[in-house]
């Protein structure tokens, strides 16, 4: 694994360990994840793949105690140095999670929520980003008639992709989806996806989902988490570790670990 | 087998729904039970405040006029007023118009003396000194129809000629049911029938008591000055125990690492602080702002009682050190509610905002304080109710009874609690009838503003729903 930032890469995850106090949650997890690429990570409840998405726009760092070992690179930076503001990590790499959580305000004030924090306060700037962040997220058409509406007036899939319009319209170029479609109807999922597709020209994405189907048809390249236990009774601990990763086609079709296999094909998870 | 186990289940299934009703109509009962205890409430005040009176008048009100004196225009008032007291119509004046000494009122012009009174141009530079004597009555009679309005003329006749007093009182219910009884007791009282003063119903509530200062006469005393007190005290608790309890919540919420071991004790004991009883935060008072910060007389900084701006006479007894007085004994309670809306914030909505570049001040400011105001608006309404109703601490750091010039700042004050207090412990006729009068307009005072912050608060909720 190269130090010094290909010019393909994204970010480059670099055995990189979470704790929770004492607690070891991930253990000497390393991806490198492709520029404009989708990279998915699935695996059992309690593999840590979610803990390692939310390391790596420092979402873990909200959780008292939480603390990462290890090095995640964003353009050769590594984002846990001391001088790094996770405040700006977080702007450019964005973050869409499981359940939809626009904010309790209108459609528009939802999208431009982020570039206000900013410090845009021209009002015609505002509605052109408001306008083309809702285009980017295939939402336009649907409410450009009622941007003063509540958010959360919203179906579930649409909230989802004003969601995603939010975090597009302070311009990141990673989005971390975590599980974006479990909380939707197969409709919905499937516009997200496709949303998905669209966007992956202009962002690296990375996506934590439970749906191998769904890592199957939109990602590039899928890691697989699994758990790792130690110990027996009242001393058993548990922790995840990356069991392997490659091209998407590569881990459906051959995966070179049994258990990858076993997981894909259904017999554990 | 299969028979017994499903009767079984039938006759424990009967048991566990008389169990429910059983319940059902005690919680029926005990709601019974509160509205019960509201309805005699009502009823209490309600046969306090009106009731039914004889009155006894320095002159009789018929002697001054053949039609009522309330049907009377302002000019006809006058005029009763130069007829009947053609000499002391320049004393009335100088003590009832002016609020001034005689000699004094005598020797100002009129425009200086009756300064903010509709004086007619004409006599604008006139000192009564100045107007021949025999033509003296007449002219202040005309500036008096013109510079007062219908009822503070009607209330000035009151004060200086008719000077009702209450004789004997009843409460409403026994007046209604009891009537006969009553006419009874007036004629024993009074066997000559020329002289038996009339039985009347008497609305002790009235509309003039927000405008009417104290007086030592129940008719026509008014709560005008402990009603501004009150509404005083209410300003400096939202200036001030609001944004530093909302502020201290925000503080303890977002800032202050709950795990470490001083911030559970000042959070428990900020919790314990809510149930102090109230006169110890007026001891609190007492000492810390009336004594320490306030009175230089007695050895104080000079800041509550206003010797730091200029103001010579302050004791430290105020409105300010009342004011901040609550605002300390209501502070724990902002906090708590102010706390737990902030705790039920979605940890959803947190991270949408943190996820999208903010800081934690942004985060604070434009997502969990919108989204946590009806919780803390529920908080403040609790508080200001208990504000508005506290009285020991007021007791203890020196409010008074008698308040004839509206308060200020840094002067002596009274509150509407207070004056009920006083009213009740009175052992005069008519007082506590005055007090039960003072009790509705308490309760009318903060149904006002409980409804205002109810308001306020659907309508921040609206803004946060679909």
């Amino acid at each position: 694994m190269s130090m010094n930032g290909h010019s393909n890469r994204a970010i480059d995850i670099h055995n990189v360990s979470v704790y929770y106090g004492s607690y070891r949650a991930v253990k000497d997890v390393t991806i490198p994840i492709e520029r404009n690429r989708i990279t998915a990570f699935i695996g059992p409840s309690g593999c840590g793949k979610s803990t390692v998405l939310r390391a790596i726009n420092r979402m873990n760092d909200l959780i008292p105690g939480a603390r990462v070992e290890g090095e995640i690179l964003y353009h050769g930076q590594n984002l846990y140095e001391p001088s790094v503001d996770p405040v700006e990590v977080r702007r450019r790499i964005g973050m869409v999670f499981q359940k939809p959580n626009p904010f309790p305000k209108s459609i528009f004030e939802n999208v431009v929520y982020g570039p206000r924090l900013l410090g845009v306060r021209d009002r015609d700037t505002l509605r052109q980003i408001a306008e083309s962040s809702l285009k980017q997220a295939a939402l336009w058409d649907e409410v450009k008639n009622d941007l003063n509406k509540s958010g959360l007036a919203l179906s579930g899939g649409q909230q989802q992709r004003l969601c995603i319009a939010r975090t597009i319209a302070v311009e990141p170029d990673v989005i971390l989806m975590d599980e974006p479609c479990s909380a939707l109807d197969p409709i919905s999922t499937q516009r997200i996806e496709e949303l998905m597709q669209e966007l992956v020209s202009q962002y690296t994405i990375i996506i934590v989902t439970h749906n191998m189907q769904q890592a199957l048809r939109v990602s590039d390249y899928t890691a697989f988490f699994s758990i790792r236990k130690s110990g027996e009774g009242k001393a058993e601990t548990r922790w995840g570790e990356l069991v392997e990763f490659g091209d998407t086609q590569q881990i459906f079709t051959q995966p070179e670990q049994a258990e990858t296999a076993d997981y894909i094909s259904g017999r554990f998870g | 087998m299969t028979q017994i186990e499903v009767g079984v289940f039938r006759s424990r299934l009967k048991e566990r729904q008389q169990r429910g009703n059983l319940m059902r109509r005690l919680y029926a009962a005990s709601f019974g039970v509160a509205i019960l205890a509201l309805v005699l409430l009502g009823l209490t005040i309600a046969n306090e405040a009106f009731g039914y009176v004889t009155l006894v008048y320095q002159v009789e009100p018929e002697t001054l006029s053949e039609r009522p004196l309330a049907d009377l225009s302002a000019a006809e008032l006058a005029d009763v007023l130069v007829q009947h007291e053609p000499n002391q119509l320049p004393k009335l004046m100088a003590e009832s118009v002016a609020h001034m000494e005689l000699k004094q009122f005598a020797r100002l012009p009129l425009g200086q003396s009756l300064a903010g009174k509709a004086v007619p141009e004409a006599y604008r530079l006139l000192a009564p000194v100045d107007i021949a004597a025999d033509e003296r009555p007449a002219v202040l009679g005309e500036i008096l129809a013109a510079s007062l309005t219908q009822p503070e003329l009607l209330h000035l006749i009151e004060t200086a000629i008719l000077q009702p007093t209450v004789d004997e009182s009843w409460p409403l219910f026994e007046g209604l049911l009891n009537r006969a009884a009553i006419e009874q007791r007036l004629v024993e009282l009074y066997p000559n029938e020329m002289t038996r003063p009339e039985l009347q119903f008497k609305s002790w509530l009235r509309l003039e008591m927000l405008t009417q200062p104290m007086d030592s006469n129940p008719l026509i005393s008014g709560v005008r000055t402990a009603v501004i007190g009150t509404l005083y005290l209410l300003v400096i608790v939202v200036l001030t125990a609001f944004p530093v309890g909302i502020a201290a919540a925000i503080y303890l919420e977002e800032y202050a690492d709950n795990r470490k071991w001083y911030n559970r004790i000042i959070e428990t004991n900020i919790r314990n602080l809510a149930g102090v009883p109230s006169i110890i935060y007026g001891l609190l008072g007492l000492q810390l702002l009336v004594r320490f910060m306030g009175d230089p007389g007695t050895g104080g900084l000079g800041l509550t009682s206003g010797q730091a701006f200029g103001v010579s006479d302050g004791t430290g007894r105020n409105i300010i050190t009342a004011g901040l007085t609550l605002a300390l004994l209501v502070l724990p309670v902002i906090i708590i509610n102010a706390q737990e809306a902030i705790r039920a914030v979605p940890m959803s909505i947190r991270e949408a905002s943190y996820g999208l570049g903010a800081t934690k001040w942004q985060t604070i400011r434009r997502s969990i304080l919108p989204s946590a105001l009806p919780g803390i608006l529920t908080g403040i309404i609790l508080s200001l109710s208990r504000a508005v109703g506290e009285t020991a601490p007021l007791v203890v750091v020196g409010a008074s009874t008698y308040i004839v010039q509206d308060p200020t700042l840094f002067s002596r004050f009274t509150a509407l609690p207070i004056q009920i207090y006083n009213w009740t412990a009175r052992p005069q006729a008519g007082f506590r009838e005055l007090a039960a009068a003072a009790i509705i307009i308490l309760l009318v005072l903060l149904i006002a503003i409980n409804a205002v912050a109810f308001v306020l608060r659907s309508q921040a909720r609206r803004r946060l729903q679909a």
